[in-house]
């Protein structure tokens, strides 16, 4: 499953961009995951940019996020929604909000 | 905060300020920039009081116009053991990767005091910067400092590039003041479903942390926060873009937080 790993901090429609280019090939109905254990921070136009850049454009099946920090899932969520892909976003394991 | 022209050469006055916000200096900053770039000379004269005039030199204001070549009077020297409270001086943003650098030093800062606040701020200081990045076509400025007598942050971002209604003009904006609201209503002149979430996103998240928004462009501001707006009086115009946001520190007591100069 292509898989795309994010750094500490993610932020900006360029770097969601880039990572996704990344990944070769057809995604068309392919499941591709993102690995966010290392992500602390992420912003609402990258988590934007990373849905419809993935579902959208490349037009895979699903987007499999993991360990995803509580707000960027949120994020996530919303752009989903306003895409109309929400169907196709799964978020598991959702880590909790510090304070 | 106002900038005349006197015999050929503008002046921008932050003279009689009673008191400074990151807002004016990276305002200051912005105008400058703009008048070196058009290679108009401006002279920028310092708060006089001395706390003031301290506080835009420790925050890197005289280090940005000497970089200008722009003719000022606030201090470059700085005492650094001064500067606990200052989160960021004022620093340029030209592109995205600026934006993202300057969000994270901020944050980094922030994070041993709250993880929460700091990812509040990230979010909201990288997607003002990145709004410079996308949109202003003109270097922005940023800053950012800790009011520890609230417990609370404030950051500003600030451009003095084509401002909101110029943007917003394909939109159908026709004066600043709507264009200002079509921004804070998620508005963008992009037609990407996913655009135009920066602003109302940010003030989402200020709103949760018991902060607000102050946005400035062209003749209108407004304090914006939750579904509260205030329209603030403009006496000067600003040529471009101003953010300002404040957050409370979760945890840390209840104070009257000024969002506006």
């Amino acid at each position: 499953m292509p898989t795309v790993v994010l750094p500490s901090m993610v932020a900006g429609r360029d770097l969601a961009d880039a990572l996704v280019e990344r990944i070769p090939g057809d995604l068309t109905a392919t499941e591709v995951a993102v690995d966010c254990r290392r992500l602390v921070s992420g912003s609402p136009s990258f988590a934007a940019q990373l849905v419809w850049r993935v579902l959208v454009d490349r037009r895979a099946g699903s987007l499999a996020v993991t360990h995803a920090p509580a707000a960027f899932a949120a994020y996530l969520e919303q752009a989903a929604t306003r895409l109309e892909v929400a169907d196709r976003l799964r978020i598991r394991a959702k880590a909790p909000v510090g304070t | 905060m106002a900038c005349r022209a006197a015999r050929g050469l503008h002046v921008l006055d932050l003279s009689t300020r009673s008191w400074v916000d990151p807002a004016h200096l990276v305002a200051a900053a912005s105008v400058a920039h703009a008048h070196a770039v058009a290679d108009v000379p401006l002279r920028v004269l310092s708060p006089r009081g001395a706390d003031q005039h301290r506080y835009a030199g420790r925050m890197h204001l005289g280090r940005v116009l000497d970089a200008l070549g722009v003719e000022h009077d606030v201090p470059t020297s700085v005492r650094e053991l001064d500067r606990r409270e200052d989160l960021l001086e004022v620093r340029p943003v030209r592109s995205e990767d600026d934006a993202r650098a300057l969000a994270e030093l901020v944050a980094a800062k922030v994070r041993p005091e709250s993880c929460l606040a700091s990812d509040v701020l990230y979010s909201c200081v990288v997607e003002m910067a990145l709004n410079v990045a996308d949109h202003a076509g003109a270097v922005g400025y940023v800053a950012a400092q800790t009011l520890p007598q609230v417990g609370a942050i404030k950051f500003a971002v600030a451009d003095a590039g084509a401002g909101l209604r110029a943007t917003l003009s394909v939109r159908g904006a026709t004066t600043d003041g709507e264009a200002v609201q079509m921004a804070l209503s998620g508005r963008s002149r992009l037609d990407d479903p996913g655009r135009g979430t920066g602003l109302p996103t940010t003030l989402r998240e200020l709103t949760a942390l018991e902060g607000s928004m102050f946005l400035l462009s062209g003749t209108a501001a407004v304090t914006a926060a939750g579904a509260r707006r205030l329209p603030d009086p403009v006496d000067v115009p600003f040529p471009g873009t101003l953010v300002q946001g404040v957050l409370r520190l979760p945890g840390r007591r209840p104070g009257a937080v000024a969002t506006e100069g």
